[in-house]
């Protein structure tokens, strides 16, 4: 009977085990070079160290090359929208149980300072406005403010378009 | 003892080696009471500083040094978000600020200062258009300079980018660090994990509310596991007998270790309009309703980037010389990493120099 199992220890781009294979065979292939390529009067803890550098170095570029797979980033979004997923369902929970105790949550604090910053949007507009005007007055009667002309500047500048902007 | 291995087998362990290893490991671990000292008595920081400005959160340091001023233009460093300023001044002899605080500038850092949650919805615009632009106004004001000289470094240096290309007429010199500026190659690490496809920010954002440190550690961690959960302890063990290096180790962990969430909206929107859209070096990003164009910057540019930078390769920084409109620009391409090119004592010793002289030969002297 013919069979196929789908693995070969060849191929590179066969089973799940390939990975580790090529890992131990990347290592151990740069560790005995290390080793043995030293000449005999070199010390021995230089050897192991550049021994235990090649193992290092070989471990980080199989690390980088998975954590570039798709496997790997596929098991980060899962892992990252599971995680969202509960913290969440948690918030939603504190807020629903701080409300029955009449309590305000981080949702109500959220919606105050979003109200503080349109508020402040429109206010610097506002002014922006005025300094506007108040310079274009100045400058039809001849009389000159240089702080509010060079303030209307800078704020036009700094706030051209701040509540359309958002 | 004899130290050498006579044959050439190093697979084989002589009794004299285990000897002489079991001897080692005992003589460090008696220097244990020593690594704690050093350890407890860490310090970072080592240019005197006064804060001169605050806003909000943020407050605007000012070295204060004896070296007689030199030049008018005073300088203002600005780090990124994601971590603690003072690794521009980490310890003496590991200081970028100190070269040019020695070097007769007036010299400022913008610390940003630590976002809580009230300060989720600060955006883009309220980070540069806002707290960047009154920051460069006090400093103008106070050294009575209309141009003052800019040092970005990593994110801080992308922010610095965008500042200059909004208010141009501010900055007279602007030095980029490792500052991203073009994310379409996409082969990096970080770029693949950053990518739409797998990461949604706008959720991260709308769930957390701010960008967690933990995550944001963890994430620069694990972009060089070995090196960084594991060789660096193994180079921990060899030297910890060697008091030079555990100060220098501990510094370098406090910073590390020192890290800050980044407020929500501002994350949120460099992560997609930057990292992910790519808008900025495209001309097609906006704050505060205006369009940042890089070719409104045409001040005297230096692009400093490191060459074994993981977190911001070259290719994400050189592109910026092309995109502005300066003539009077270059780049120094530094055998470093992304950290090494602040504290790296060969960047102390080679590189910074020769920056503080380009921005010498580019300020008004006194």
């Amino acid at each position: 009977m013919d069979v196929h199992s789908g693995f070969s220890p060849g191929d590179p781009d066969s089973g799940a085990a390939d990975p580790f294979s090529r890992f131990w065979i990347d290592w151990m292939s740069k560790m005995a070079g290390a080793g043995f390529a030293q000449p005999s009067t070199s010390g021995s803890d230089q050897v192991m160290k550049q021994m235990r550098q090649a193992f290092f170095d070989s471990w980080a570029s199989h690390c980088d090359e998975f954590m570039r797979s798709e496997t790997f980033l596929q098991a980060m979004k899962k892992g990252m929208d599971n995680a969202l997923a509960f913290k969440q369902q948690l918030n939603e929970f504190l807020t629903r149980s701080l409300h029955e105790g009449q309590i305000p949550a981080r949702s109500d604090t959220d919606s105050i300072l979003l109200v503080l910053r349109s508020m402040e949007d429109r206010v610097l507009s506002q002014i922006a406005q005025l300094s506007q005007r108040v310079a274009d007055l100045e400058k039809r009667t001849g009389v000159s403010s240089p702080t509010t002309s060079s303030a209307a500047a800078s704020s036009e500048k700094r706030h051209p378009a701040k509540g359309a902007a958002r | 003892m004899n130290a050498t291995c006579t044959a050439s087998t190093p697979w084989m362990v002589s009794p004299d080696d285990v000897q002489r290893q079991w001897t080692d490991f005992l003589r460090k671990m008696s220097s244990l009471p020593t690594v704690m000292n050093v350890a407890q008595k860490v310090r970072v920081g080592a240019t005197p500083a006064e804060t001169v400005h605050r806003i909000d959160k943020l407050r605007l340091l000012r070295y204060t040094s004896d070296v007689e001023p030199r030049y008018q233009t005073p300088l203002l460093v600005v780090f990124a978000l994601v971590n603690r300023p003072y690794i521009l001044d980490l310890r003496p002899g590991k200081s970028v600020v100190s070269h040019f605080v020695n070097g007769g500038f007036d010299t400022y850092n913008l610390d940003w200062g630590v976002p809580t949650d009230g300060d989720r919805f600060l955006d883009m615009e309220d980070y540069i258009d806002r707290y960047m632009n009154d920051v460069v106004d006090h400093v103008r004001e106070r050294t009575d300079c209309d141009r003052i000289n800019l040092l970005g470094y990593c994110m801080g240096g992308s922010m610095s980018a965008m500042y200059t290309a909004l208010h141009a007429e501010k900055v007279r010199n602007l030095m980029l660090m490792a500052a991203p500026v073009d994310w379409s190659e996409r082969e990096h690490l970080l770029a693949k994990w950053t990518d739409a496809s797998v990461f949604d920010v706008d959720k991260l954002i709308q769930v957390y509310g701010n960008a967690p440190a933990e995550l944001l550690q963890g994430s620069f961690l694990l972009l060089k596991p070995v090196s960084t959960l594991i060789e660096k302890y193994f180079s921990f063990y060899e030297n910890m007998e060697d008091e030079k290096f555990l100060e220098d180790f501990f510094a370098m962990e406090t910073w590390l270790n020192d890290n800050i969430p980044v407020a929500g909206e501002m994350f949120r929107q460099f992560v997609k309009y930057c990292m992910q859209q790519n808008l900025l070096i495209q001309g097609k990003l906006r704050i505060g309703g205006r369009t940042v164009n890089l070719r409104d910057i045409t001040c005297p540019i230096l692009n400093l980037t490191a060459q074994h930078d993981h977190l911001v390769p070259p290719d994400q920084s050189l592109p910026f010389n092309d995109a502005v409109g300066s003539t009077d620009r270059k780049s120094i391409n530094f055998p470093a990493g992304h950290i090494g090119l602040a504290v790296g004592s060969k960047a102390n010793r080679e590189l910074w120099p020769k920056v503080r002289d380009w921005l010498a030969e580019r300020s008004e002297s006194l």
